[in-house]
């Protein structure tokens, strides 16, 4: 019965009217991407007026066309040119930008694909098995729990920020630096002004658009013009090579892909944490994973880098979807305009769409594998000419890549003072990188603040003292203070095993 | 013993130090629910930070303590490095008052040529022709198709355009 409802929501996929939205939205999806700062989900505000008059499988085949390539198109200017193509792909910079300068772009931009080919199908097959086992799933975390799953996210990623025990100090430094950064603006609760220095702008708090823009970009552009020469640098010139060695080390390490792709599926299911905590936790797991003399790789191009965000920011889309089908509850803001979409369409999330609609949900799922094969294809085909990019003078880019930075950041909230922020945010990213912060731990706590604030009050406000007294969430402090110690004891053994003779 | 030493690092992470004091002594006069998570997350900030420039300052560098993260290049000589890195902090600034002044419109190719002639020192016709294409491509993607509202410059305003 569900075979045939599925097979038959692939058909309908495969129509000619939802086809041909599917592959618009994937081409606008597909540039999105690759521009920094412009946003799916503003992309997806945008497109929302066009899908009135569509049939649902098309209107869901257009939107979830473009939103699901975004991730996958914005790895590409992560590792070509060190500035996030999306907000959630910032993590894959780390190590793939550091395999295109030194000449490896080919294989970091096979390995982005690929992973994010395999994320993908995984996520949308999340969407396919989870609906009926999710419920509960998401009911055993309430605000205390899902507190300290941020906090052992930024647990995770900080005890992995370095291969001593100074490098973890600055990986908690930065990590509780972002979560107060994140306190800036009209507090949710008492609606007081923090931080704001009586500026408009910063009301609302810090946008994450020109944080992350400014953050990575900047140092970048700086880095560019102090070395004077191309990214890839002296790298040998030609035909990009290595997509193929790329796309093997996706299978080569196929167990990592898959399990980085059901991290992201997982944080994608839990409302409000979304892709920009996916990638971060799934890059910390990638780290976490490898014999501790390897971790050092980590950062200056470990293709293993790349593989665990690429496969984690296209997972999260099917585990997003599943909660905002299934119980209308939107996993994310591009969820949320999505759930509008429902509306737009004439389609109420919930049990309808296991039932009478079950035929859009199951398109959903063809279409997010589908619009991932043809812009992993897309992109195949244009690597090379998107990677020549990477040989051109650094004198030549530079004033494009700004033109690119301060666009990016502007279109967030079409203020100037975006662009003070994104340059604030770019100086303080640049006296990290120059003087060995990392800057993972900091973007992390930035994105989890704001509802690590919000978890953190409703459990103080619900449950007094007695919330770090539940069961979840003492197995959870057990787990962040396990993350810390192993981390510390893997880099004390590693270290007795160099004196050694 | 080394000799305590005022550089760089102990500059940077003495000011987040201070930054993190500022911050939770902000704290003392709002309300309780406004200042619950800045104080939690303020007083470990202050601690790790203070703790951070103690050991600076004391100049222990652990070897191998550089953070999973990019490295700045190190084979340029430092005050080249340092002299470049000036520069292009304010072409950045440059753009950035550009913009505020005349606007995107006009900012976006008066920095493109200016950076190239001036900064890069390329050849006229690169220049011109790398600078049309940014314009273009500026105009056409983000003023036609995309429609986003550019602020008026400043001096436009002043001039009563």
């Amino acid at each position: 019965m569900l075979l045939e409802a599925f097979v038959g929501a692939l058909f309908e996929v495969l129509r000619w009217d939802a086809l041909s939205f599917m592959l618009i939205g994937v081409v606008a999806g597909f540039w999105v991407g690759l521009l920094p700062g412009l946003g799916g989900g503003t992309t997806l505000a945008l497109m929302l007026p066009f899908v009135y008059r569509m049939e649902p499988v098309a209107a869901f085949a257009f939107l979830l066309g473009m939103h699901s390539v975004v991730s996958t198109t914005g790895d590409i200017t992560s590792i070509l040119f060190g500035i996030p193509g999306e907000g959630t792909t910032a993590a894959t910079i780390l190590d793939g930008h550091a395999m295109a300068k030194r000449g490896e772009a080919g294989r970091a931009l096979g390995a982005a694909l690929a992973s994010s080919l395999v994320g993908a199908i995984v996520g949308a097959g999340a969407l396919l098995l989870a609906i009926p086992v999710v419920r509960p799933l998401v009911l055993t975390f309430g605000s205390p729990e899902l507190f300290m799953l941020a906090v052992l996210g930024i647990a995770f990623i900080a005890s992995l920020s370095g291969r001593r025990p100074r490098a973890i100090l600055r990986g908690f430094l930065a990590g509780t630096l972002g979560l107060l950064l994140a306190s800036v603006g009209q507090d949710p609760q008492a609606g007081h002004f923090r931080y704001t220095f009586g500026s408009l702008y910063l009301w609302d708090g810090l946008d994450l658009v020109p944080v992350l823009v400014g953050f990575f970009a900047i140092p970048e552009i700086i880095d560019l013009a102090v070395r004077g020469t191309a990214i890839a640098g002296e790298a040998p010139r030609g035909r990009l090579g290595g997509v193929g060695v790329g796309v093997r080390d996706a299978f080569r390490h196929f167990w990592l892909t898959v399990r980085c792709s059901l991290i992201g599926t997982y944080i994608g299911v839990v409302p409000g944490l979304g892709g920009g905590v996916a990638q971060w936790v799934a890059y910390a797991h990638a780290a976490q994973s490898v014999p501790p003399a390897e971790r050092a790789r980590f950062g200056h191009g470990d293709v293993r880098g790349v593989l665990g965000p690429g496969a984690a920011n296209n997972s999260k889309e099917g585990g997003a979807l599943v909660p905002t089908v299934a119980f209308g509850v939107p996993g994310s803001s591009a969820m949320a305009i999505l759930l509008g979409a429902f509306l737009l369409v004439g389609l109420t999330p919930g049990p309808d769409m296991l039932t009478k609609h079950l035929n859009v949900t199951l398109a959903m799922v063809w279409t997010i594998v589908l619009a991932n094969v043809v812009a992993v294809g897309g992109s195949l085909a244009l690597l090379n000419h998107l990677a020549r990019l990477t040989a051109i003078r650094g004198s030549l880019l530079i004033p494009i890549l700004a033109l690119l930075t301060f666009v990016g950041a502007y279109t967030a909230n079409n203020s100037p003072a975006d662009v003070v922020a994104m340059l604030f945010f770019g100086g303080l990213g640049y006296l990290m990188v120059r003087y060995q912060w990392p800057r993972a731990p900091l973007v992390l706590g930035f994105v989890l603040g704001e509802i690590a604030e919000r978890y953190l009050w409703i459990s103080v406000a619900r449950y007094g003292a007695a919330w770090l007294a539940r069961p979840v969430v003492l197995v959870l402090i057990a787990l962040t203070a396990a993350v810390i110690a192993s981390t510390l004891v893997q880099y004390r053994r590693a270290a007795a095993r160099e004196r050694s003779p | 013993m080394k000799a305590s030493r005022l550089d760089g690092r102990v500059v940077f992470s003495g000011g987040v130090a201070l930054a993190a004091a500022w911050a939770l002594l902000q704290t003392a006069g709002w309300p309780a629910k406004a200042a619950l998570y800045p104080r939690v997350v303020g007083l470990p900030l202050l601690v790790l930070a203070v703790a951070e420039t103690a050991l600076s300052l004391r100049g222990r560098e652990e070897p191998d303590a550089a953070a999973m993260d990019v490295a700045l290049s190190g084979d340029v000589a430092p005050d080249v490095a340092r002299r470049r890195t000036l520069a292009t902090t304010g072409w950045l600034v440059g753009f950035y008052l550009a913009v505020l002044l005349v606007g995107f419109p006009a900012a976006v190719p008066a920095f493109v040529l200016g950076y190239l002639r001036a900064q890069a020192r390329e050849r006229w016709p690169v220049a011109l022709a790398l600078t049309a294409g940014a314009t273009a491509g500026f105009h056409l993607l983000f003023v036609r198709l995309l429609h986003v509202p550019f602020a008026e410059g400043l001096l436009w305003r002043w001039l009563g355009r």
